[in-house]
């Protein structure tokens, strides 16, 4: 099964779908994502589970391996 | 950033950090913990996996305050991130009080006796809600001694229902074993004391699998509960519990 484009699964999370309930995959995001994922969870009211994978990378916060189970 | 939509989130209680032996906690997995300081009511379950050396850019010492703030967990995983005694002593003392607190995974970690001994006293608490505990993989050394005070430590506990010590160097090492019947019977007499009805109804009877390096207590437990007088001593103590409330 391909794995949607980060941008749906913002979208999903912006709307605050609340069918989007458990769904994992691993994206590899920039810092403009990251920023946007910032502003989508902070309104979110249904994500349960925040799972952030940094391994293979730097470190920083400029791109790293988020993983997100929603 | 995703630090500031933390901050506001109101539904996210489960949060895995995962890294790699090449990671420290990084600057990303720092600034997700500083967030759960500032917002830590909702979170239940806190996971940091596989990160090794923890200790490096003061990851311990974060680890422990979020541990502190966070006070509705229910379940720590720390599992393999080189956790050492010194690290471990301030995170047992943040979770002090956190009466929701009911499994603590920190197998595959550097903990030792001293890191052991100091759990082992907040299992005396009688506020400690903890009933899953897994120290499996780690620098544990059990000596008779030990195994004397883990047993004492056990004994007026009735939260925790597993523990889990296989793999230290007891294993290993067989200068340090402990005579496995001895063993057996330290905590024969910690589920069951039959010296008298008295000491068989204070025994503990809320443990039900132990992994110890040399000997698996669930078998002995299993063994207690087909043996029809032990039964009904336990079937007594039902009876008196219920007489007394």
């Amino acid at each position: 099964m391909n794995q949607p484009a980060f941008q749906d699964i913002l979208d999903r999370i912006k709307d605050n779908d609340p069918t989007l309930t458990a769904y994992r995959h691993t994206y590899l995001l920039n810092q403009v994502d990251f920023s946007a994922l910032g502003v989508a969870v902070g309104e979110n009211t249904h994500l349960e589970e925040l799972n952030v994978d940094v391994r293979s990378l730097s470190g920083d916060i400029s791109t790293f391996q988020c993983c997100l189970m929603v | 950033m995703l630090f500031d939509g933390l901050k506001h989130n109101s539904s996210i209680c489960k949060l895995h950090l995962k890294g790699d032996n090449r990671n420290t906690l990084s600057d990303v997995g720092i600034e997700i913990l500083r967030a759960y300081q500032a917002n830590s009511n909702q979170l239940t379950q806190f996971t940091i996996e596989y990160f090794v050396p923890l200790q490096q850019n003061g990851g311990g010492g974060i680890v422990a305050d979020t541990l502190r703030c966070c006070t509705n967990l229910k379940t720590i995983d720390l599992y393999r991130c080189s956790i050492t005694d010194e690290q471990l002593l301030p995170m047992i003392d943040a979770v002090r009080g956190h009466r929701q607190l009911e499994e603590w995974e920190l197998s595959s970690n550097s903990i030792s006796n001293v890191g052991c001994d100091a759990l082992f006293t907040l299992l005396e608490e009688p506020n400690c809600n903890i009933q899953f505990l897994n120290l499996q993989a780690n620098d544990i050394n059990l000596t008779h001694e030990g195994t004397i005070n883990l047993a004492n430590g056990l004994t007026n506990n009735t939260k925790l229902q597993k523990l889990i010590l296989h793999h230290n160097p007891t294993d290993r090492n067989a200068e340090v074993n402990v005579d496995p019947s001895i063993v057996e019977d330290i905590f024969t007499q910690l589920i069951c004391d039959t010296s008298s009805i008295s000491s068989t109804f204070s025994s503990n009877h809320t443990l039900a699998v132990l992994s110890l390096p040399l000997v698996q207590v669930q078998q002995l437990t299993e063994n207690f509960f087909k043996d029809t007088k032990l039964t009904s001593l336990l079937k007594l103590k039902v009876t008196w519990q219920s007489r007394r409330y």
